[in-house]
């Protein structure tokens, strides 16, 4: 279920008429937990069995970490769970992958393991990492165990959230459950915009500019390296309004049923460095790997090159998590070795804070990043090298397409995020409508007409959900 | 307060569908109704205007017959040597200004020789070779041309030939083959469509439109109704050697010697440093079987396929595809509709010793 198709819009209204019908707080706790699992049931519901075993999992091992005082008991319970988590992500997302690899690293011995036909549940790396970031600050003492079973498989499989993040922690969810599960016009009007705008960021840009990139990544051969570098401009615009979109709508869906969810994005593409990247980008993946990875592996206090290579060690497996392929390894490396080249370099060279030395800094940090999205978009590591020979061939040979769509959005996209910047705040901020007005009212007309008439005619799935 | 913001929002809704109304009609789409014609198939309301957006980008008035043309006339003036043009949504062009498409272009590069011609297009989306052999009677008493050119594609011989959906269509009974013409499809509740639309005046785009663009989003997301559209009629030949032959020598029989055969081939791609023409192996199988079949009846063919590669190599231009769609795929753009004119120039050049 999308959240950009009518299926979805008739899925969420019955939500909402149940939570009116329904008065009392358990019962409405009830049609959440409900609606969330036919949420996730819709798109297999044998997965729901999955599901249902993580929570159980996690919720009994957050009550017997919490209950147990002797050290060595709680660590034990920590481990089984972590281990438990990380096996059924490891076997559903990465077994095949590593058989794959491991046949052809020891091919040459006769090595060749078959591969099962496993199905990839859809948000199993966002539910696993909500979960064990649960277990974990229990055993930090960061949290104490939640008691009350409803409110955890809420948590756990909340539906707005649920497939694509953000990554939201149990100290920052449960606690909401302090408040009752109301519905208010103020929440409906400023979540329901919230999710506007993430439907226009997914409906009218990324779904648009999907035909150009899934055509020039097809066959980078075709096109001429002009077209490769609007391609991959194109891929940066259309990635980034495909899962902010997303992270927007879930925002804006968990605004409306009265719950606050973490900012995922804060204009990445205006970053000056590589790790200021990761400070605007999937920020509730990047604090996630921070908190549960990169200060547990030691953070920067042991030294320049231990910090170096726990970056890397973080960037890696951050890669990894998007996917089971050698192009997301790839990539995850490269931003390694961005954040390094970034750290050691301004250690060294300390450069005059002004306007050409932040230019030139975005300049190389766009391109950097825009060279990063090759990785993460071809179809394998073959592709990608094809496409980045292309693009720095700056060759003619090949098709120009100079994709209409992308004329123009790119200037409002440019626009937006240069307007940000000068007011300090998000886009999504400053286009908050007053619906009780004139031009409130046209707007919002105008946008919802746009949403229907200006819609492909085939409606893409998230590209986050794969992950 | 209530009824101040009912009037708001109502002002505002209002405003909105007159801008989105203009901007459909003037950017993205305005299609005119149909003129019922059982002589040579159901054609455009005349002087009526066209809008295609989504490919390519043109704004077209039909000519007094409701087809592309810039003037038509079926009365014929003494000493004027008449070309139509047949074919489907290729050659009628919607993509590009009336100028740029390959009859115009024919029509200028044929004017500039010591004879006098009028290339007219006909061309109508959707029709097929069945069209082309009922109608045949219709175009050859309305317009009298000493040449038809007839645009097809290898789909037009077999798949689109025995589209159920159409009006004329191939079908396969224990007699042999035969053209079935359903009018039923075409003609139900068809006026009182038209002077349901004609009545909604100013919003015509934009209610045309979203039946369009709602249409073509339940299509997407049905496959059953994709496949039902796409049904072929009862008892349809699977051979596709048979039917073209047989289509072919229809073709033959009505047209006679005016017939000359134009193949819109698929357009060159540059792949591994080779160029090669996007056309699958079904579809070159299709194509020597049409050429097999044109040889056989002697019918005029013209393959453009020498026009695209060296238009490509020399330009590095492909002669299908726009940059709001995908380049190399869907209608001629217009470096595509020059590639064409200059080969059926060439071809009558050498035909009519001009």
């Amino acid at each position: 279920m999308i959240f950009s198709t009518l299926t979805f819009f008739i899925f969420f209204a019955g939500v909402l008429i149940l939570l009116a019908l329904f008065k009392n707080q358990n019962w409405r706790k009830c049609v959440l937990l409900g609606s969330s699992l036919i949420f996730y049931g819709w798109w297999d519901w044998r997965f729901l069995s999955l599901i249902a075993f993580s929570t159980l999992l996690d919720y009994f091992a957050g009550l017997g970490i919490d209950r147990h005082n002797n050290p060595k008991t709680k660590k034990l319970i920590l481990i089984l769970s972590l281990c438990a988590n990380l096996g059924l992500l490891g076997f559903f997302k990465y077994f095949n992958f590593f058989i794959d690899s491991a046949n052809v690293a020891f091919g040459f011995m006769g090595f060749n393991l078959s591969t099962l036909n496993i199905i990839l549940p859809v948000g199993i790396s966002f539910y696993t990492f909500q979960t064990m970031s649960y277990t974990i600050d229990i055993y930090r003492d960061k949290i104490p165990a939640h008691k009350n079973f409803l409110e955890f498989a809420i948590f756990v499989t909340f539906f707005p959230q649920l497939v694509a993040g953000p990554i939201v922690r149990a100290s920052e969810f449960l606690y909401q459950f302090k408040n009752q599960i109301l519905l208010r016009w103020i929440n409906f009007k400023e979540g329901g915009q919230i999710f506007l705008f993430g439907l226009v960021k997914k409906i009218l840009i990324a779904d648009r500019l999907a035909f150009f990139v899934d055509r020039t990544f097809a066959s980078p051969d075709v096109y001429n390296s002009l077209t490769l570098w609007l391609a991959v401009i194109t891929y940066a615009i259309q990635i980034y309004c495909d899962f902010s979109g997303y992270s927007d709508m879930a925002i804006g869906l968990g605004k409306i049923l009265g719950f606050k969810f973490p900012t995922n994005f804060k204009m990445p593409y205006l970053s000056l460095s590589v790790k200021e990247f990761w400070t605007r980008w999937h920020i509730s993946l990047s604090t996630w790997l921070k908190d549960y990875l990169y200060i547990p592996l030691g953070g920067n206090r042991k030294g320049k090159s231990r910090t170096v290579i726990n970056m890397f060690i973080t960037m890696l497996l951050g890669g990894l998590w998007h996917g089971a392929s050698w192009n997301f390894v790839a990539w995850g490396f490269l931003h390694g070795l961005g954040i390094s080249v970034n750290k050691l370099f301004g250690n060294f060279i300390k450069l005059p804070k002004n306007k050409l030395t932040a230019f030139l800094s975005w300049l190389v940090t766009f391109v950097f990043i825009l060279i990063t999205w090759v990785f993460f978009r071809s179809r394998d590591f073959g592709v990608s090298l094809a496409y980045l020979k292309k693009m720095f061939a700056f060759s003619a040979d090949g098709v120009t397409w100079l994709y209409t769509p992308l004329l123009l959005i790119l200037p409002i996209i440019i626009i937006a995020h240069l307007a940000g910047k000068l007011k300090n705040i998000d886009v999504r901020e400053y286009l908050y409508l007053n619906l009780r007005t004139f031009s409130g009212a046209f707007v919002l007309i105008l946008v919802i007409l746009s949403l229907f008439f200006l819609s492909v005619t085939h409606p893409n799935s998230f590209i986050y959900f794969q992950f | 307060m209530r009824f101040k913001l009912i009037g708001i929002y109502f002002l505002a809704g209002v405003l909105s569908l007159l801008g989105w109304n203009l901007i459909i009609g003037n950017f993205i789409y305005q299609e005119t109704p149909d003129v019922l014609d059982y002589q040579i198939g159901n054609r455009k309301e005349p002087f009526s205007r066209r809008v295609n957006g989504q490919e390519g980008y043109a704004s077209i008035i039909t000519d007094a017959m409701g087809f592309n043309n810039k003037f038509i006339s079926p009365a014929k003036q003494m000493g004027v040597f008449r070309i139509i043009v047949l074919g489907d949504s290729i050659a009628e062009a919607l993509q590009v200004k009336q100028e740029e498409n390959f009859s115009g272009q024919l029509n200028h590069l044929l004017n500039q020789t010591d004879k006098k011609f009028e290339v007219f297009n006909l061309a109508v989306s959707g029709r097929a070779v069945p069209d082309y052999i009922s109608y045949a009677p219709g175009y050859l008493e309305i317009f009298k041309p000493e040449l038809v050119i007839m645009q097809i594609n290898t789909a037009d011989f077999t798949a689109d030939a025995r589209n159920a959906g159409n009006q004329n269509y191939l079908l396969q009974t224990a007699d042999g083959l035969s053209i079935k013409n359903d009018t039923r499809l075409k003609t139900s509740g068809f006026d009182k469509l038209r002077e349901l639309k004609n009545k909604l005046g100013a919003f015509k785009p934009i209610v045309e439109y979203a039946k369009k663009h709602f249409i073509d989003l339940r299509k997407k997301n049905r496959t059953n109704e994709v496949k039902a559209d796409l049904a072929f009629a009862p008892g349809a030949a699977t051979d596709d050697l048979a039917a073209i032959d047989w289509q072919m020598n229809k073709l033959k029989e009505a047209y006679d010697d005016k017939l000359i055969i134009f193949y819109a081939n698929p357009a060159p791609v540059l792949k591994n440093g080779r160029i090669f023409l996007t056309e699958d192996d079904d579809q070159e199988q299709t194509k020597k079987m049409i050429m097999a079949a044109t040889a056989k009846y002697q019918i005029d063919f013209v393959d453009p396929y020498e026009e695209f590669i060296d238009q490509y190599r020399t330009t590095g231009q492909l002669p299908r595809g726009f940059n709001n769609s995908e380049p190399g795929a869907g209608h001629f753009n217009a470096a595509g509709h020059s590639a064409v004119a200059a080969a059926l120039f060439e071809y009558l050049q050498i035909k009519l010793a001009l």
